[in-house]
Formats: C-alpha cells, structure tokens, sequence
C-alpha cells in the first residue's frame, strides 16, 4: 500500500527486488486467494507464460504466479479460463475454515477485498504489510470498513531498496469495540 | 534552506488521532523516547499548530518541577523552555509569551522567511491541522513517523486532500520492542 494507505497497484512501478521477494513468497505458499477484480488483473501473468518479456525476475514471477494453485471468490465468473485457479462457490468463511485444514503450507490472500472480510472475520494468522514510499492522495483504502480497532504484534520488518519496507505482524487478542 | 518536517504518532491505517482526538493508543516508552529525544534536541525551532502548543503548554513548563517528574519529563522540560516555538494560529497573539512566534496568516511567505533563516531541521510536533495545511502548501519536506502496531478504523487522518503524488526517500527505519516502527522519509525532488 502507499504510505496514505492505498491499494493502487500503478502508484509504484515494481523492480526486480519486489519481484522476487513475491516470487519467494508464493513459491513457499499452498495456495492464494483471490477476488475477481485482483484475479483478472493477475491473468496478465498468463500471457507472459507464452511471451516471456526477457527480464529473468519478471519471467521467474510469471512461472511462479502460473504454478502456484489459485482459488477465485465470484458470483459472476463462469470459468477462470487458467487450469491453476478454480472458483469457488461457497462463502468464505467456510472456504478458509477448510482450506485452513486442508494446507500445511501458507494460504495467501492477495485481494484487498477478502482481507478485509477475513480480517473481520479474526481469520487472517499474518499480516505482510508493505508500504511503498508515495503519498497517493486517492485510491481504495486498504483498512476500510474495519469494524473494531485492532491491536497486532510486530514480528519483523524488511526494508527493500526501493524504499519500501514490509511490516509482518501477528493479530493480537485485543479486539477493542470502537 | 531549513527543512520542515512533520513528526508524527501514526497508526497502520494511517490516522494521528481517534475521532475526538484520542491518542491513549500512542506507545511512547523509554527506548523510544531516548531515540527521539536525540533528534530533537538537535532542533533549535519547533513548529506547532495552536491545540498542540497549548497542550504543550499546559505541560512542559512545569512538568520538571513536579514531584513525579521522570528523566524523561526533566529532559524534554529544559528542551521545551529552551527551544524557539512558532506557532500556527489566528487567534492567538505575540504579545507576553516568551521565545514564541505566531504566524497568523500568510502562512506561506511566513514560513519560506523562516525556512530561509540559518538554523537546524525544524519539528513539527504533532499538529494535524497546521499540517495538513503545511502539505497542501507543499512546505512539509520530510515526514518522521512512528508507526503504531494498530488499526483504528477511524480518526483524524495524517494526509487529506492531497493533490498531486508526493514522492518520498526512506531514509532510515527503526523496529522498537514495543512494536512501533519508525519510518523517517524525506520528500523526494527537494
């Protein structure tokens, strides 16, 4: 997010350090998490499977974000049109509940929207905030219609040279009614 | 030419204040305060908007003789006196205080004679209105943050009506044991 607290992928232009601190991320995971807005953003990786750009950490993302199993929340999409993302037609709640079960390994969620909703939900067991050097001025707010305010742990932090820096932290019990 | 830099408590979700100016979620403990306190006390000139100076005011002057006075209030207190405060207001005026400008209006022109003086970096303490007002004028060149380990939900935001994209320099970044973070950014392109 921007330093004002935007989700707003074209506020940076991402280098090959935040590339491959995402590859990382997901080569490590079970499986990410995604809205239908985010999801057809994401399938721009698609085309880059075929015609590779020719920039190793650009084309290492591609194969990484092609190979790791997908899980899309749409009530209008009737395929995901990629054979490594699958809708789902359940609520997400009971989603995440079986697929907590199901992976040994991380589930990522990568859509403003479901972290918004497994937030409120006390489903999310991480947060991985990384906050990009820009004031935005607009945009769509990464904690909006948050219900309670909420108290984490701060695990660790990554500063990345671009001036970004990632934040890790645990939810805390303290759920305080606002 | 002096820098402005805006020094904030801000939460995850970015707000400097619950909605009626709550700030019983800022942790400010010792480790933080001695990290604080040294950049501070390298400032000759604070800047202020009129609530915050007078909660300063309301505390620091005396806060070293009370009985209870921590290092930390001793301290701060002796900087505080010390140090030259101007302050944003159109109400308040000069006369009786001591050590203390009060910039009523033409603010940007006021500020750049300030900036353009020989002296340190200069504060500005808290102040969300004064800064916000700062912002717009493009006159904040550099933002101190300690980011807090929660999400409010609401409050009183740290940037409102910003026109155009500021880009910004991370210069340095600090994790404390209490689970702040320090972000400490410069404006980039000034």
């Amino acid at each position: 997010m921007t330093l004002d607290g935007f989700c707003d992928h074209t506020a940076i232009s991402a280098d090959e350090e935040l590339h491959q601190h995402y590859a990382e991320l997901l080569d490590n995971a079970g499986v990410i998490l995604y809205g239908r807005i985010t999801y057809q953003l994401m399938k721009f990786w698609q085309t880059l499977i075929n015609n590779p750009s020719g920039e190793k950490s650009i084309d290492n993302f591609a194969i990484t974000i092609d190979k790791i199993p997908k899980i899309v929340f749409s009530t209008t999409l009737k395929n995901t049109e990629w054979g490594s993302a699958k809708l789902s037609n359940q609520n997400i709640e009971q989603e995440v509940l079986e697929l907590k079960q199901q992976y040994d390994k991380d589930i990522l969620v990568g859509s403003r929207s479901l972290i918004i909703q497994l937030m409120n939900l006390n489903l999310i067991d991480e947060y991985q905030i990384c906050i990009h050097p820009v004031i935005e001025g607009k945009g769509l707010p990464l904690f909006d219609k948050i219900k309670d305010k909420t108290c984490f742990k701060l695990c660790k932090t990554k500063a990345l040279n671009s001036g970004a820096i990632v934040l890790y932290y645990e939810p805390t019990q303290r759920k305080l009614k606002n | 030419m002096r820098k402005i830099i805006s020094f904030m408590h801000i939460s995850l979700d970015g707000f400097v204040a619950g909605p009626n100016g709550e700030m019983d979620w800022i942790k400010v403990d010792e480790e933080i305060f001695d990290y604080g306190h040294k950049r501070i006390s390298e400032g000759d000139t604070a800047l202020y908007g009129r609530v915050t100076y007078q909660m300063m005011e309301s505390y620091w002057p005396t806060a070293a003789d009370q009985p209870t006075a921590t290092k930390h209030d001793i301290e701060h207190s002796k900087l505080y006196s010390k140090i030259h405060k101007v302050v944003l207001s159109k109400t308040m005026r000069e006369a009786g205080l001591t050590n203390t400008k009060i910039i009523s209006d033409n603010l940007s022109d006021r500020i750049n004679e300030i900036k353009q003086q020989p002296g340190n970096e200069i504060l500005l303490f808290g102040s969300p209105s004064a800064t916000h007002s700062l912002i717009q004028l493009n006159l904040v060149d550099g933002f101190w943050l300690f980011v807090n380990p929660i999400v409010l939900g609401k409050g009183i935001p740290l940037f409102v009506n910003i026109k155009d994209k500021i880009k910004l320099k991370l210069l340095t970044t600090r994790q404390f044991t209490c689970g702040v973070t320090e972000l400490n950014y410069t404006v980039d392109g000034q």
